[in-house]
């Protein structure tokens, strides 16, 4: 029986008049002020190519969402949103790099959205972070890195770490669990691409491919470790 | 790749990619228009090329009707050494069944499909399967994508190379599948080594008639109690979220979803017995079965009053969809069909509803005569009491006045004896009986009860309410008889737009994203998409102008760009009025239309049931008003008796 009686929650007819199963991305993007410039201009384009990229796609623009949070301060830029309907943010570059902060921000938007999910029926895919970064914290880290460690453990999310030139590395090392990979030459076009490309997968994965996932730090892909 | 070589050695290029999968690529061919060649990716197996020759071989007209099924192998040499690929005929015209049975993209991608539409598709798929199972192979994977629709309602089945193909007693299998269209026994298995069997199929079968009748929900995409529940894990333990039994298995169905009771019982059963745990053991319902029970669901479907988009099982006594709705869910578009039968005689229904009689005219009660009651003539009697006590003390009061002044000098107590004596005098004088106390109480409440009454009745038990909506019928009417007026006058008006909207529907095939305009780049372009400006007919100086980043320069280079395809544009007065702009004038005339008619339906019944209520609410108010006017004139004769 359905409880007819229910109140109608906030984003019903989204998930009525789009039912299919979701994959959550949420970019974690780092706006402080070293980005400035060329950075920050390449992240923007980079954003509107994986908008392109998956609208692209009829079944990963209903299946994959996407949410923004960028740094510093923590600011949720976009609400997790289907492709075909994110609109994709111009960024600017300035303040500092409260990671630690941004990080929490983003694990609570996950955990919110699922329950979302799960209230309104809708089969879910384990959500993606993806942290872009190109400097290190300048707040309390440890315990963010902490509810990672938890969360990868439990499946209840997976948690990339990008470095772009000048990101502390070893810090990165020790906030994800996954081996973090560093841009090469700014290429952030190639790494949405990728993003966009390893969405597409997830949302029509296929049992046996765990993680329906190319390699990126090959000689031609956009990353090193 | 350059040159390919079919079976008989036949040289064949590869035209443009059509579409990409996990396994391979397909391209259409030049020089052959009706087929195309999919390429795999990797180099494929001996035993997967020795499947795709078989099925060559194999290959029916039959199976040819609802499925690509290889025709012709491709290998890169003429010798036929190395098979690369296979060709298939081209499917051209379908598309993917989630974008059917997802409602947000239905309402793109088949804007006219309504509920009846997708249970034809569902038992069209069934049909499908059945072709296949009638030769012993399976499907195996079946998914959202691998079924196609075209706008008919026919299905054709792609990706057939990964088919389970049976063969003199060999068996090639089909080694992949999704997880939300795998049976529950086959969870987490390994496809590679699984010999899959029809009854596998009919779960794939199932789920997908479920999205296609439920809006696109998954049948295991529920609300688990028990925590979180993957798809995965709920089909693997039979979590079927609908139905009588989900509750036993801690299921609840997920908010502003379609009761499984609005399909017919037999479907519902049908279900029931696709993703229960019989299923695994007692086969599940056959494709046979399904196309029986959407046939005969497909006779049992009425459309509803409201909106002409609406259409469900005839056992309902509401229409689904118009609850949801209600609800600001719109899972389907307004659009009436225009080759429905023409059921609606104006004359017929005009003459129904003038034919009915107005209510009797309504008369209220007249006055009343009454005689002053046994209490009035009482307090008739105590007033005329007390006015005599009140004259004796008042003469009383001045003899003694008079007496205390004269006679005894007593001056002081003379004025106090006068004031006293007077002003009991004038007590006894103004005495008012209990009853009369309560007769001007009693008056102004029975006054205000009558006013209330005789308002209801002018309201509810005139005749006003009759001859109102009789009056809007007879608008309704004239606006009907109107409407061939109307489109005669809109199609005149059309006509004398014809060049501009020739000239706005050529500038509207110009999309920005595919030219090239100096200084527009594709970021530009985006910024003008994410505007709203997709064609050159978009473009203009006030719109231009709303977008950021867009100054005059840039403004003049789209202006001029748009100035140049004007200026390339040539009216051909033969093409006539544009189809959309006449589709439109249709759809149009068709919305009135069917809104004029639901007043018009409706008006025979709602009159007579006006006609009803006017006639039950005037006996009611009548016998009211007569008690009241009663009790009026009662007290106003007390009243008069008394003074
Ligand atoms: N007969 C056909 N005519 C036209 N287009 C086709 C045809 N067959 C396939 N396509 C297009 O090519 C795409 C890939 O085809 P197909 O699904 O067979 O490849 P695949 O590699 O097996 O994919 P998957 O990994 O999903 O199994 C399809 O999604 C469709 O768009
Ligand atoms: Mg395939």
């Amino acid at each position: 029986m359905t409880d007819n009686f229910d109140q109608i929650p906030f984003g019903a007819a989204e998930f009525a008049e789009n039912p299919e199963p979701r994959c959550p991305c949420l970019l974690l993007l780092d706006t402080s002020g070293s980005m400035r410039g060329n950075p920050i201009k390449e992240l923007n384009e980079g954003i509107i190519i994986f908008k392109d990229e998956l609208s692209a796609d009829s079944l990963a623009a209903k299946r994959a969402e996407v949410s923004i949070i960028t740094f510093g301060p923590p600011t949720i830029e976009c609400e997790f949103q289907t492709a075909d309907s994110f609109q994709p943010p111009q960024l600017q570059a300035n303040g500092d790099t409260p990671m630690g902060a941004a990080i929490e921000m983003a694990l609570n938007k996950v955990q919110e959205r699922k329950l979302a999910y799960r209230q309104a029926g809708i089969a879910y895919y384990r959500p993606w972070i993806f942290l872009i970064t190109d400097g290190a914290p300048t707040d309390y880290w440890k315990s963010a890195a902490q509810k990672i460690k938890l969360g990868e453990e439990s499946g209840a999310f997976s948690f990339f770490a990008v470095g772009v030139d000048g990101a502390n590395m070893d810090i990165l090392q020790q906030i994800a669990v996954r081996q973090p990979l560093k841009l090469k030459n700014m290429r952030f076009r190639d790494l949405f691409v990728w993003l966009s490309k390893s969405m597409k997968n997830v949302s029509r994965s296929k049992p046996g491919d765990k993680l329906a996932i190319e390699n990126p730090a090959t000689p031609t892909g956009w990353a090193t470790l | 790749m350059s040159l390919l070589f079919t079976s008989e050695g036949k040289p064949l290029t590869l035209a443009a990619k059509l579409g990409e999968g996990g396994e391979g690529s397909v391209y259409n061919l030049n020089g052959l228009n009706s087929y195309v060649a999919k390429i795999y990716h990797q180099p494929i197996t001996t035993q997967h090329a020795e499947k795709l020759m078989l099925m060559k071989n194999a290959r029916t007209d039959r199976l040819l009707s609802v499925t690509a099924w290889p025709i012709d192998i491709l290998y890169n040499t003429p010798t036929q050494k190395t098979t690369v690929g296979f060709i298939m005929p081209k499917v051209t015209g379908y598309k993917p069944i989630h974008e059917l049975y997802s409602p947000r993209s239905r309402k793109q991608e088949f804007p006219k499909a309504d509920w009846r539409f997708l249970i034809h598709v569902a038992a069209n798929i069934a049909r499908s399967f059945a072709v296949v199972h009638e030769y012993n192979h399976t499907i195996g994977d079946v998914n959202h994508g691998n079924i196609v629709v075209s706008s008919d309602g026919t299905v054709k089945l792609i990706d057939c190379d990964s088919f389970q193909i049976l063969n003199n007693n060999r068996v090639f299998l089909c080694e992949v599948g999704v997880p939300e269209y795998t049976p529950p026994e086959l969870q987490e298995k390994s496809f590679s080594s699984i010999k899959r069997t029809i009854n596998h199929d009919s779960f794939g079968l199932g789920i997908t008639i479920f999205q296609l009748l439920m809006m696109g929900r998954h049948p295991f995409a529920g609300q688990f109690l028990g925590g979180e529940s993957p798809l995965e894990t709920s089909i693997k333990e039979f979590r079927f979220a609908y139905g009588d039994l989900a509750v036993s298995r801690r299921m609840r169905q997920p908010p502003n979803t379609l009761p499984i009771s609005s399909l017919s019982s037999s479907i519902a059963d049908l279900f029931e017995k696709t993703f229960g745990n019989q299923g695994v053991i007692n086969k599940r319902p056959t494709p046979t079965e399904w196309i029986v029970a959407l046939d005969h669901l497909s006779k049992q479907i009425k459309s509803c009053k409201t909106s002409p988009a609406h259409f469900y099982y005839n056992s309902l006594s509401n229409c689904p969809w118009c609850v949801l709705e209600s609800r600001g869910l719109v899972l389907f578009n307004f659009i009436t069909s225009r080759n429905e039968k023409d059921t609606f005689d104006l004359n017929l229904i005009w003459g129904a509803i003038s034919s009915i009689p107005p209510p009797s005219p309504a008369i209220l009660p007249s006055p009343i005569q009454a005689q002053p009651s046994a209490m009035a003539i009482s307090a008739k009697q105590d007033k005329i009491k007390n006015r005599k006590i009140s004259l004796i003390i008042f003469f009383a009061t001045l003899f003694l006045t008079w007496g205390l002044f004269n006679l005894l000098g007593q001056a002081i107590i003379g004025v106090v004896t006068l004031l006293i004596g007077f002003i009991t005098s004038i007590k006894f004088w103004i005495f008012k009986s209990k009853y009369s106390l309560k007769l001007s109480s009693d008056y102004q409440e029975l006054t205000q009860k009558w006013n209330h009454a005789k308002e209801r009745w002018d309201r509810e038990a005139t005749n006003d309410r009759f001859i109102n909506k009789l009056r809007d019928s007879e608008t309704a009417k004239r606006e009907y008889a109107a409407l061939s007026q109307y489109r005669e006058n809109e199609l005149q008006k059309l006509k004398a737009r014809m060049r501009d909207q020739q000239m706005h529907y050529f500038l509207e095939s110009h999309q920005i994203n595919k030219a090239r305009i100096e200084g527009i780049g594709q970021v530009r372009k985006n910024t003008l998409l994410s505007y709203g400006i997709e064609t050159a007919a978009d473009i203009t100086l006030s719109a231009i102008s709303q977008v950021s980043g867009f100054g005059p320069s840039l403004s003049q280079k789209l202006l001029s760009w748009r100035k140049l395809l004007e200026s390339e544009f040539i009216f051909d007065p033969s093409k006539g009025i544009d189809k959309r702009d006449l589709d439109k004038l249709e759809l149009d005339i068709a919305q009135k239309k069917q809104k004029i008619r639901m007043v018009l339906d409706s008006a025979q019944g709602e009159l007579m049931q006006i006609k009803n209520d006017i006639e039950n609410k005037r006996k009611f108010l009548l016998e009211e008003l007569e008690k009241l006017e009663k009790e009026k004139a009662q007290i106003n004769i007390d009243k008069k008796y008394i003074n």
